[in-house]
């Protein structure tokens, strides 16, 4: 039986969605970011109110201001302002995309067919030489960012322990490209650690 | 922030371009991130078509597909005393529509898209693309005689075998 042409192509598109591994990547990447949609949906709220009761708000709003600020300059003048170094940073960020458990995109045991899967990287993955193959063993990879940057994700496993870790790859940012050593860190119980090699900035989280 | 169900519709507007679900992918992520961390914008949504929309063309025009681009500014400006095309009058199969989207150019699949799935007003669709509504009347009569030429071509195909 023939249908309209637009009910054929509505009922065509709804067939085709992103998965939920691709919807949570995507969600995942606004996370990082602040959108418009607050100041939009603020201004929203404020349009509702009529005017007498905004002016009031406004009113009580502005005294509350002043005497916070008051307060503020009385404490905080001579104070430094609080600075959070990139690696925080990124140990938070990184240990919170392990935390998320996502679902591997390609599960694989090859470098060489993530990278292939992944093909929207400027980079090319490496086997690091912190993480040899007689003691960890490549599970399969999805994409990610850090820090805004478009990333590689890597499921590992640790098979003296049998553990589950997640390795990140990512060019090395500038402020780090003279970082010498690992650096270690804890973000809600997840340990961390960051290195540099071969051009790349890694970030390994998992258990102890 | 957009929602799962926005993403969902903005994938749909990609795949009506790429015409291939993981390109698809590909391109609303490459949207997404040129688009998140700016401030301010009014209509987040339009704003994300108008950049995977700028972003899909002009990888095309760096991959030398020009034939795929619709000639903006190179047709004739029709006069409105011409019949409005109706697209709502062609009836299809189900099964016609991947046949009749394989026919058709980026641009082409993109109008269908505004049309059908957006349910854009024509002066929607002619903001957006930024062209005259005589520009857009005149594409829209093209696609309209191009998919019913598609329909009556592979009707005699079926009726010959």
């Amino acid at each position: 039986m023939k249908i309209p042409l637009n009910d054929a192509l509505k009922g065509y598109y709804r067939e085709h969605s992103l998965s939920q591994d691709q919807l949570e990547a995507l969600v995942q990447l606004q996370g990082h970011y602040k959108s418009g949609e607050n100041v939009n949906g603020f201004l929203a709220r404020l349009r509702a109110f009529s005017r007498p009761k905004l002016i009031a708000m406004g009113t009580v709003a502005g005294l509350v201001m002043l005497i916070a600020l008051a307060s503020y300059l009385g404490k905080n003048l001579s104070e430094k302002p609080k600075y959070i170094s990139l690696e925080r940073r990124l140990i938070d960020e990184i240990a919170y995309n392990h935390n998320k458990r996502m679902a591997m995109e390609i599960e694989t045991t090859s470098v060489d067919e993530v990278q292939a899967y992944l093909a929207n990287l400027d980079f090319t993955l490496i086997k690091s030489a912190q993480l040899p193959d007689t003691i960890w063993e490549l599970r399969g990879g999805r994409y990610c960012s850090l820090q805004g940057r478009l990333a590689a994700q890597l499921k590992l496993r640790n098979k003296k322990s049998g553990n589950l870790y997640t390795l990140y790859q990512v060019p090395t940012p500038p402020q780090l490209e003279s970082t010498q050593g690992v650096i270690e860190g804890y973000s809600k119980g997840t340990k961390v650690k960051i290195w540099t090699e071969s051009g790349l900035m890694l970030g390994l989280a998992g258990a102890e | 922030m957009f929602s799962r169900e926005e993403l969902n519709q903005l994938y749909r507007y990609c795949l009506s371009l790429t015409k291939n679900e993981e390109a698809a992918y590909d391109l609303l992520q490459d949207g997404l991130e040129k688009c998140l961390g700016r401030r301010n914008i009014l209509n987040p949504k339009g704003y994300l078509m108008k950049t995977i929309r700028n972003h899909f063309f002009d990888n095309m025009r760096h991959e030398k597909m020009a034939r795929e681009i619709a000639l903006e500014g190179q047709e004739p400006n029709v006069s409105l005393v011409f019949d409005t095309p109706s697209l709502e009058d062609i009836l299809v199969n189900r099964e016609d529509v991947v046949s009749i989207l394989d026919s058709l150019n980026a641009a082409e699949r993109e109008l269908l898209y505004f049309w059908a799935v957006e349910e854009f007003t024509f002066q929607e669709i002619s903001d957006f693309l930024n062209v005259s509504r005589g520009t857009l009347l005149s594409r829209l009569h093209r696609l309209r005689k191009k998919v019913q030429l598609h329909l009556s071509t592979n009707s005699e195909r079926s009726e010959k075998i």
